[in-house]
């Protein structure tokens, strides 16, 4: 294994579920690049998942949150005495010669690896780029529910930041900003938006800044601060972070699961040629489809 | 870093429509997303439904060229998968009926990460059988529970660093059991 300073406590305090939120989301960022970290990590949550196999029942799909907090708890000391009989017979179970692996109690009918080929065209909405799929179009559009599409509508892309290069010594706020828009790029949104929320109560025109505030917002989870600061962004009249603030505020409406807004706002993206490479346009089509 | 270059050439290569680079760039995300997923849902099939629906949004902006930072394509991959295990976690508390499961028929996670994660889990079955009593008890308040070492001297009666031996010891022998194993294993990540 690859070593890195961090080692395994960090790891197994991440698969136990003490960390804060922010040094959660700190470490993810870390072991998405970390091939050390991410194999301990790996590793300790196989670890979990076959320890609670084996006192709890675990198999699979619970629909169940952390369990922490659970009534369970008291069994974890009782239930050690059945480990030992339980692991053993669990290891005996898997490697009996010519034993069949578990199925999963679902029908998979595609996979996403590896991709077979490439789209012959731009399909409409992100799910119709799902590489091959093998379930039969009744089925497949039969199955999907309504919720099920908002949600991958509501899913965002975070815009990229490129970085202007100028001869001239910046000031502190383009400093700030710069300083803010690579925690941006580096996924770290959190601290992106606490940058540009300082920069914004400063200079409250600034579009750029209300549109990139918005988005990290957005990807935060902070969907009515994302709201505002894009909405500010829109009101600026300065393109093309005006225009291309309607579209994110249509997403900022999926999440709300305000079709109506949702709709307006992608009406004025397509107009104004904003979002991705026609998304608006194609996410307005399927809306308008679920809404009718 | 040679791991940073070689994603970064996966995503100019995704982007000119190579689907071998799409091929890798899912073997090497893939196994991260789904253990971020599992970590906060813990729920495995949904993990799998959240880590496709993760590489698919990845793989459409990748197409589409919108990274236009490759050498931060793992942050950006990590903030993906983030939005997405939220934006699912928000809609389930608004629509507690909502699942991912009526996807699944269309939607499947990769089956030899399936494959391959029935014979990691297996692997350590035999490495925590391996360990002593003791020292399982402690991993598994610790992994399953939750608690911290002093939450776990006070529930076994031990000093807390009695406690935090038993888990250094159990973690680190366990660790190794993988790490030997994925050392003989087939390289299926870029390393670094």
């Amino acid at each position: 294994m690859t070593h890195c300073d961090l080692g395994p406590d960090t790891a197994e305090r991440y698969v136990g579920g003490t960390m804060s939120e922010p040094e959660r989301t700190g470490f993810e960022e870390h072991f998405f690049a970390c091939d050390a970290c991410f194999r301990a990590v790996q590793a300790l949550e196989d670890a979990r998942g076959v320890l609670a196999d084996t006192v709890l029942g675990e198999t699979g799909s619970t629909g169940a949150a952390p369990r922490r907090g659970l009534p369970l708890r008291w069994m974890a000391i009782a239930a050690t005495l059945v480990i030992i009989a339980g692991l053993s017979a669990r290891v005996w179970r898997v490697s009996r010669p010519g034993d069949v692996p578990p199925q999963n109690s679902r029908q998979t009918a595609s996979t996403v690896e590896p991709p077979a080929a490439r789209p012959q065209a731009e399909p409409p909405v992100p799910q119709a780029q799902a590489p091959v799929p093998t379930a039969s179009p009744s089925a497949s559009s039969t199955l999907r529910s309504r919720h099920g599409r908002l949600e991958r509508w509501a899913v965002v892309i975070p815009p990229q930041y490129v970085a202007l290069t100028t001869r001239s010594e910046q000031d502190k706020d383009a400093q700030t900003f710069e300083e803010a828009m690579t925690h941006y790029s580096a996924g770290r949104y959190r601290q992106a938006a606490d940058g540009l929320q300082i920069l914004a109560e400063r200079a409250p025109t600034a579009a750029h800044v209300q549109f990139f505030l918005g988005i990290s917002e957005l990807m935060s989870d902070n969907a009515s601060r994302a709201r505002g600061a894009l909405q500010r962004s829109a009101d600026s009249g300065v393109s093309p972070y005006s225009d291309e603030a309607h579209f994110y505020l249509a997403k900022v409406a999926l999440r709300a699961d305000d079709l109506t807004a949702a709709a307006r706002e992608l009406e004025i993206a397509v107009d104004r040629e904003a979002g991705p490479q026609g998304d608006a346009a194609r996410l307005l089509a399927e809306l308008r489809r679920v809404v009718r | 870093m040679p791991e940073t270059r070689h994603l970064a050439s996966l995503v100019g290569r995704v982007a000119a429509g190579d689907p071998q680079a799409e091929s890798e760039l899912v073997e090497h995300f893939a196994p991260r997303v789904r253990a971020m997923a599992l970590v906060r849902t813990r729920d495995r099939d949904l993990a799998k439904d959240l880590t496709q629906e993760t590489l698919l949004a990845v793989l459409q902006a990748f197409r589409k060229g919108q990274v236009r930072a490759p050498d931060r394509v793992a942050g950006f991959v990590c903030g993906v998968a983030r939005n997405v295990i939220n934006n699912h976690k928000r809609r389930r508390l608004k629509h507690p009926e909502t699942s991912l499961d009526e996807e699944a028929t269309v939607i499947a996670a990769p089956e030899r990460e399936d494959h391959d994660g029935q014979a990691r889990r297996q692997l350590m079955a035999k490495a925590l059988a391996a360990l002593s009593a003791a020292d399982r008890q402690v991993l598994l308040l610790t992994l399953v529970e939750g608690l911290k070492p002093g939450q776990i001297a006070q529930k076994l009666g031990v000093s807390a660093d009695v406690a935090r031996t038993r888990k250094s010891r159990a973690l680190k022998r366990i660790l190794e059991v993988i790490d030997t194993q994925s050392q003989n294993a087939p390289v299926r990540h870029f390393l670094l």
